[in-house]
């Protein structure tokens, strides 16, 4: 883990492996859909390693970051700053959607 | 910004939905208002209508995949956004659908205010509540018959 743990708040971030988005495809929201989905699945036993069951996740699914915190508003700002301009695919909490895979 | 209540009561409408009016807007400020049901069946915190999003000016920041109650999976838009809801301004995502003009409250948003929610089928009333802490009954010793 790059950043700490969420405990009093801080995101954690990490590179998944597996095929990233083209950046020339950025803007395109069925694909950022697709590959952040892809980049999940393809990393989703380790992730749930890392990441607490109530944790908000998101993927930019150019560079493949995963990112990860407790509090959403915290998340979002951070991914922001960190990715200007960017779109994100997300996960929502860890949990629920653990459970809509297990369905 | 009005004081929190401590209970508010809404009608639930001929169909069994309890539905309350929200303002939500976006870094601009714009508000929009919407009707929107509550549905402890959604995780998320709010979906409205794709164009309604737009006219509140929310901010885009990706996509997201949602489980359907039919099993079918949905990928929606998400923005972020506020609501302005029983005197309070609440941060969260919303999503955008392309296909559906409902307007879903979820258990985020529930979350997220911090009051009881209940339905009273009976009373035809929807009842926010703010949580409050009871003390547990004490069991009173038993009393000694005196003869």
């Amino acid at each position: 883990m790059a950043n700490g743990d969420t405990t009093n708040g801080e995101v954690i971030e990490f590179i998944l492996s597996g095929e990233k988005l083209l950046s020339e495809n950025a803007n395109n929201l069925d694909l950022v859909a697709k590959a952040g989905d892809n980049l999940y699945r393809k990393n989703r036993d380790f992730i749930r390693e890392k990441v607490k069951d109530n944790w908000f996740v998101i993927i930019e699914p150019i560079s493949g970051t995963f990112l990860a915190c407790s509090s959403q508003l915290k998340l979002f700002e951070y991914a922001q700053e960190k990715f200007p301009e960017r779109l994100f695919h997300s996960i929502g909490l860890l949990k629920n959607n653990s459970l809509q895979y297990a369905r | 910004m009005p004081d929190k209540p401590q209970r508010l009561e809404f009608p639930v409408i001929e169909n069994f939905s309890p539905e309350v009016l929200i303002e939500v807007y976006g870094i601009l400020k714009k508000t929009i208002k919407v009707v929107a049901t509550v549905d402890t069946g959604s995780t998320g915190f709010l979906q409205i209508p794709l164009a309604t999003g737009i006219k509140a000016n929310l901010r885009l920041i990706g996509t997201r995949y949602y489980t359907m109650a039919d099993g079918r999976k949905v990928k929606k838009i998400e923005c972020m956004g506020q609501i302005r809801f029983a005197g309070q301004e609440l941060f969260g995502i919303i999503s955008l659908s392309e296909t559906s003009d409902d307007c879903l409250l979820g258990m985020q948003f529930l979350e997220a205010l911090g009051m009881d929610f209940t339905v009273s089928p009976k009373n035809n009333k929807a009842i926010f509540q703010s949580l409050s802490i009871e003390e547990p009954p004490t069991e009173e010793p038993p009393t000694e018959k005196k003869e």
